[in-house]
């Protein structure tokens, strides 16, 4: 188990390493524009010393593997400046503040934000998908199913702004504009959350319901339901004991495979609700050019999925025995 | 009587009979059995069908090679005619600053928009959008992944190895980051969002082509093919694609509502089709928040489009593959 696991975790690396590869040679090689022609404006044709000396300044003369060797923090060993490897990921050419220390300041935003919208997917669904199933073929099953379907087909921004167009006609509210952080005023900040928050559930656990039920629905079917049914266990057991945990073990991949889903909702509801999470970062650095906030931001999603891949693999292997080490 | 009983034969035998029905009568055949076994995928299929009419999908398509072949528009489109002859279409980009944030009314059917705008022509416009991209992104991603997958499949061995450290570095990415980042950097217009969405989605989708082919790689009459001698080319185009295609066009139906859903998206952050040219998502975008308190038109109608297309991508899609592959039946 122990030698899957660190397996696991060892084949994470090549693949964050080709992430930053590409990325970084998106940005520096084949983009058409560079962030100095974009300060500089229209000076950057009339004076190309003026452009010489900004590129400079910005660290963008070297040759580009050069540049991707200062970036990695492999140059350091060789008296470079500082990077990835030393857990510096460098300054916003925009705004010259440190990526590292801005992250830490968004970072557990859009992570509480995609948390609670995970945990409502979960809260909605599981229990409503466990309903469906049992009253299979009867009206709860299918308005339920109708929901789960419309909500997969209809974009969640969508329902938000419907939501806000009508919360503002009818009873004339609207969401703060100014965001509070946690630990400065706990209830105004779950008052900003509290609405993304259910809305990014939204959209994932209409298709989390239809597994659930379908799962629960096959799990039904087995054998050894039947056999602690006869052997007279009451229903709840049956149901609760038997059934109901082992519907649940592809829900755990589905939870997984929901992640990217679960990034764009918060991608999206900080841009609708003004809340200044990673999502927000990332277009404010697309419009601004700023390669090192890009390729940072880009490395730290990259990093989230591919660690949840593995950790969903793992925890997979840990609830069901028989897919362990193969 | 000798003759009468020969002629008797052949019917029993089937002699006289054509042995394979002509393709059009059996095209009828397969829709009437596919619109009786699911009759809402049938409808949802119909649905679908009229937002590609409605889309002006095939002119449009013709229309843009002609252009750049030099031809100029040889297919009228379809938006065009009933501009010219019912009078209850404009032209999307036609303002009206008399008519500013209309509701419904004879002349606008759905109102107007802040800058006199037609609701009602721009959504069904934005149809055009919606379809070009979905079915162009498709198509690439398709391409892409059958490409990937049968060759990973078909050759193993380092071509299997270089494939999956690709796709592993595709799905390391969230998919709507990466298409903003690279739409938002790469400037963004009809022809970049059918290539972003469909290169972006293609080798995730390789994996399940992969397994198939694997399957099909143990059949005989592969090997006895290889035996024969043809090429490895031959034998991926003519033996292995044909059995995978059940899967290729199972997957293209299920994400056609995907790609419409993440068009939408990106319109609404701002990094779809520049905005003179209506679309779904875009018109919903937070910047006319205040205009939709005056005319809550404007928030509803583009966005049930969007969820009409999606819904009867998704039920069809469904249907398809109930019929195509019982064993994966209400596996979603």
């Amino acid at each position: 188990m122990q030698k899957y696991i660190i397996q696991r975790i060892l084949l994470m690396f090549p693949t964050l390493i080709l992430v930053t590869i590409v990325t970084f040679a998106g940005l520096r090689a084949l983009l058409p524009t560079s962030v100095v022609d974009r300060i500089l404006g229209e000076f950057a044709t009339s004076d190309p010393e003026l452009r010489q000396h900004l590129k400079e300044e910005l660290g963008l003369s070297e040759s580009i593997p050069r540049q991707y060797a200062e970036w990695m923090g492999v140059a350091w060993f060789w008296g470079g400046p500082t990077g990835i490897l030393e857990g510096d990921l460098g300054k916003s050419l925009h705004s010259e503040r440190s990526v590292v220390s801005e992250l830490r300041r968004r970072v557990p935003v859009s992570f509480e934000l995609g948390l609670w919208g995970q945990i409502t997917a979960i809260l909605i669904s599981v229990p409503l998908g466990v309903w469906s199933a049992l009253r299979q073929d009867q009206w709860p099953d299918y308005g339920l199913r109708s929901v789960a379907i419309l909500l997969n087909a209809v974009p969640g921004f969508w329902i938000a702004v419907i939501l806000l167009t009508f919360a503002s006609i009818w009873f004339n509210w609207a969401p703060p504009i100014q965001f509070k952080y946690l630990f400065e005023d706990p209830i105004g900040h779950l008052k900003i959350m509290f609405l993304p928050a259910v809305l990014i559930g939204l959209t994932p656990g209409g298709g989390l319901l239809r597994l659930v039920r379908t799962q629960m629905l096959e799990v039904l079917r087995q054998d050894y339901i039947r056999t602690a049914q006869a052997k007279g266990l009451s229903q709840t057991r049956v149901l609760y004991g038997h059934a109901f945990r082992n519907a649940l073990i592809p829900v755990i991949t589905f939870i997984g495979i929901g992640l990217p889903n679960i990034i764009a909702g918060t991608v999206i509801f900080e841009q609708i609700f003004l809340i200044p999470g990673m999502g927000r970062y990332l277009i404010d650095a697309i419009g601004n050019l700023d390669y090192p906030v890009i390729q940072g931001l880009n490395l730290v999603f990259a990093t989230l999925l591919v660690g949840s891949v593995v950790v969903i693999d793992v925890s997979y292997a840990l609830v069901d025995p028989r897919i362990r080490l193969e | 009587m000798a003759v009468s009983e020969v002629a008797s034969l052949e019917e029993i035998e089937g002699w006289s009979q054509p042995i394979e029905k002509p393709f059009l009568l059996r095209l009828v055949h397969t829709l009437s059995r596919f619109a009786r076994r699911k009759p809402l995928g049938a409808v949802c299929g119909l649905v679908v069908v009229g937002f590609i009419i409605i889309g002006d999908l095939v002119p449009e398509s013709i229309n843009k090679v002609a252009k750049t072949a030099g031809f100029g528009r040889p297919v009228p489109y379809l938006m065009d005619q009933i501009e010219k002859h019912t009078g209850i279409i404009y032209p999307y980009g036609k303002q009206n600053l008399r008519d500013r944030l209309q509701g419904p009314s004879a002349r606008h059917l759905l109102g107007t928009d802040p800058i006199g705008r037609d609701v009602f022509s721009r959504v069904l416009y934005g149809a055009r959008v919606a379809v070009m991209v979905s079915f162009g992104a498709v198509l690439i991603s398709e391409v892409i992944s059958a490409t990937m997958g049968i060759s990973a499949g078909y050759y193993g061995g380092i071509v299997d190895k270089l494939a999956y450290r690709i796709v592993d570095v595709f799905q390391a990415l969230p998919g709507l980051v990466v298409l903003i980042t690279i739409l938002g950097l790469f400037g963004s217009g009809l022809w970049q969002l059918i290539f972003t969405i469909g290169f972006v989605g293609g080798p995730p989708a390789s994996r399940t082509i992969r397994g198939q082919t694997l399957a099909v790689m143990s059949a005989p009459y592969v090997e006895s093919a290889q035996v024969v001698g043809a090429s490895n080319l031959r034998i991926m185009l003519r033996y292995v694609l044909p059995n995978v295609f059940a899967l290729i066009i199972l997957s293209a139906t299920l994400r056609l509502g995907v790609v419409v859903l993440l068009e939408a998206n990106l319109s609404f952050l701002g990094y779809g089709l520049p905005p003179p040219f209506p679309s779904w998502g875009q018109m919903l975008n937070t910047e006319g928040a205040d205009y939709m308190r005056a005319q809550p038109g404007l928030a509803i109608y583009p966005g049930l489009a969007i969820g009409l297309l999606v819904f009867s991508f998704n039920l069809f899609g469904d249907a398809l593959r109930d019929v195509l592959d019982p064993r994966l039946r209400g596996s979603r």
